[in-house]
């Protein structure tokens, strides 16, 4: 069909002949239906609000070619991050060669992309590098997985990262989200026009990136996790409700949201962090530097006067470790820092020794810490 | 062609090159997917994509105009191929008059070999009066602003305006009229 008679039937201008020629053609797909609703509400306005700047951003995170090629999906990271991250490194290592034990050790390495895709009949796919998947309307390369929205009945999908792994999505509707170790996310494989755009966070770490509400006529997006709902119109924010965790995290970067707890409502601008507890049901909302909050979905751990204990949680995730602690004490020694994902687990710990009095011994997947000497 | 200069650089991986390279076309060839798809996510994925083309294979692109309408036509054919999948056509060029008429934020090119476009477009400013005309294609084809137009033309720059709108109307009932059956 031609697309001036798109433009006639907006001004209602079509001749009788070219009106059953139009009705065929919107009568054939709800994807026809679709793109007369968006040429109804496009024609005609003003210009667009274009970002360049971030565009610019997104490409340049295609086109640099990282040290491996699992980074190809991510947000450039802020150069002075990368700098960040190579001084605090270069700081550590003082030339010297840090292998200290002589004993050779065993060696942890670095999480990886993977996820398990289950699909409405429960059948489950394994995906990973090299591993590619393609459905009606869904691909996966076994980097990321990508819905095109062109299924024919709606119906719901599980990605569940295990630990030591780590992925990245993009729903029907464009909404990017970034997965952690050890998380699970139940989402539709496409939206229904007019409805809310709801996906649920099952447990761990997601980023996301939510496509406008404007582009999606209208329709809200929620996210919700077993204790509260976040209802966004076109924004970015993290949330984190890991099941050892005793509360949810929510933290804004971009544009605002609503967030339903416990018969409570709170609204957040960004830099706002709300914390929900599950015991006591108190929220408190504080404003925090964000990228501490989401570089991990940059390919790097930010540590800012984080205790030991809680960087063990992450490493926990990311290497598929447990890493235990010879007394109290050590749990509580604080470090500054960002290190790079990819670093094996044996270079960070090395790193963390450096500045401070721990040691650690590694046997299979368990690491013990203790305080040098003991 | 200043920006067929570009091309060299980005062929030897210049990415400061390149970005310049962007900022000059980024906005105005989204704006011009848009005007296919009506959807700026979807536009802006699609120009990603061209860009990444361009960067990818920069050694061994044949740019026989310049960059400029080079880029265009990328954007212009995947818009079309887009359109393909929903049984949409536009043999007629209208999506391409309709945006170098109404939008004065996209100058749509084309290469030399797109002849009937050029002669449509042609066509249309022929039936202008000639001051019409004259303003018309000092705005389109150089860019002017419109203080200079006025200045060119001996004309206010209230004139241009209402010269422009007039023209814009003309051709929107032309494009989108039975003009070209």
């Amino acid at each position: 069909m031609d697309f001036k008679l798109i433009i006639r039937k907006i001004e209602g201008r079509l001749s009788a002949e070219e009106q059953i020629i139009f009705d065929q053609w919107y009568d054939e797909s709800e994807s026809h239906r679709e793109y007369f609703r968006k040429v109804s509400s496009g024609y005609n306005k003003p210009t667009l609000q274009i970002n360049k700047d971030k565009a610019w951003l997104r490409l340049k995170r295609e086109i640099s070619t990282p040290v491996k090629p699992r980074y190809n999906w991510r947000y450039g990271v802020a150069a002075s991050l990368v700098l960040l991250a190579l001084a605090s490194i270069a700081f550590f290592m003082n030339n010297k060669d840090d292998t200290e034990n002589l004993v050779a050790e065993q060696v942890i390495e670095a999480g990886s992309d993977k996820a398990i895709l289950t699909l409405a009949d429960g059948t489950e796919v394994d995906l990973q590098s090299g591993q590619s998947y393609n459905a009606q309307g869904v691909t996966s390369n076994g980097e990321f997985i990508k819905y095109e929205g062109q299924q024919e009945k709606l119906e719901y999908h599980y990605l569940t990262i295990p630990r030591g792994g780590e992925f990245y999505m993009e729903l029907s509707d464009s909404t990017k989200v970034w997965l952690n170790a050890d998380t699970r996310i139940k989402y539709p494989t496409k939206f229904i026009a007019g409805q809310p755009r709801q996906v649920e966070l099952v447990y761990g770490e997601a980023y996301f990136d939510v496509s406008p509400s404007a582009h999606n006529h209208g329709d809200h997006f929620i996210v919700a996790t077993g204790a509260q709902k976040v209802e966004v119109l076109g924004t970015e924010f993290n949330i984190r409700a890991y099941k050892q965790d005793r509360n949810t995290t929510t933290t804004l970067v971009e544009g605002s949201v609503q967030l339903e707890v416990a018969d409570q409502e709170i609204s957040m601008k960004p830099k706002d962090q709300v914390t929900f507890n599950y015991e006591s049901k108190g929220l408190s909302k504080k404003e925090v530097v964000v990228h501490d909050y989401i570089s991990w979905k940059d390919g790097f751990f930010s540590f800012n006067e984080s205790n030991l204990a809680s960087i063990a949680e992450n490493l926990n995730r990311w290497y598929d470790v447990q890493i235990v602690f010879a007394d109290e004490e050590v749990k509580n020694i604080k470090f500054n820092g960002v290190f790079s994902r990819e670093l094996g687990l044996n270079k960070i710990l090395n790193l963390l020794g450096k500045t401070s009095n721990i040691s650690y011994e590694i046997e299979d997947n368990k690491i013990e810490i203790k305080q040098k000497g003991e | 062609m200043k920006e067929n200069l570009f091309l060299a650089e980005i062929a030897a991986g210049d990415e400061s090159a390149f970005h310049s390279f962007f900022n000059f076309f980024y906005e105005e060839l989204v704006s011009y997917a848009y005007k296919h798809l009506y959807d700026q996510a979807e536009s802006e994925d699609l120009v990603q994509e061209a860009f990444i083309y361009i960067w990818e294979n920069a050694s061994n692109l044949q740019v026989h105009t310049n960059m400029r309408s080079y880029m265009y036509s990328m954007v212009r054919n995947r818009c079309i191929n887009r359109l393909k999948k929903l049984s949409v056509v536009d043999y007629d060029h209208a999506i391409d008059l309709n945006t170098i008429f109404e939008d004065s934020s996209v100058f749509p090119v084309f290469e030399e070999n797109e002849e009937d476009v050029h002669s449509l477009i042609t066509a249309v400013i022929n039936s202008f009066p000639e001051k019409m005309r004259e303003i018309f294609l000092l705005r389109i084809k150089h860019n002017y602003k419109y203080q200079q137009i006025a200045e060119h033309s001996g004309v206010s720059v209230n004139t241009v305006k209402t010269q422009l709108k007039r023209a814009k109307e003309k051709i929107s009932k032309m494009v989108f009229s039975s003009f070209f059956f």
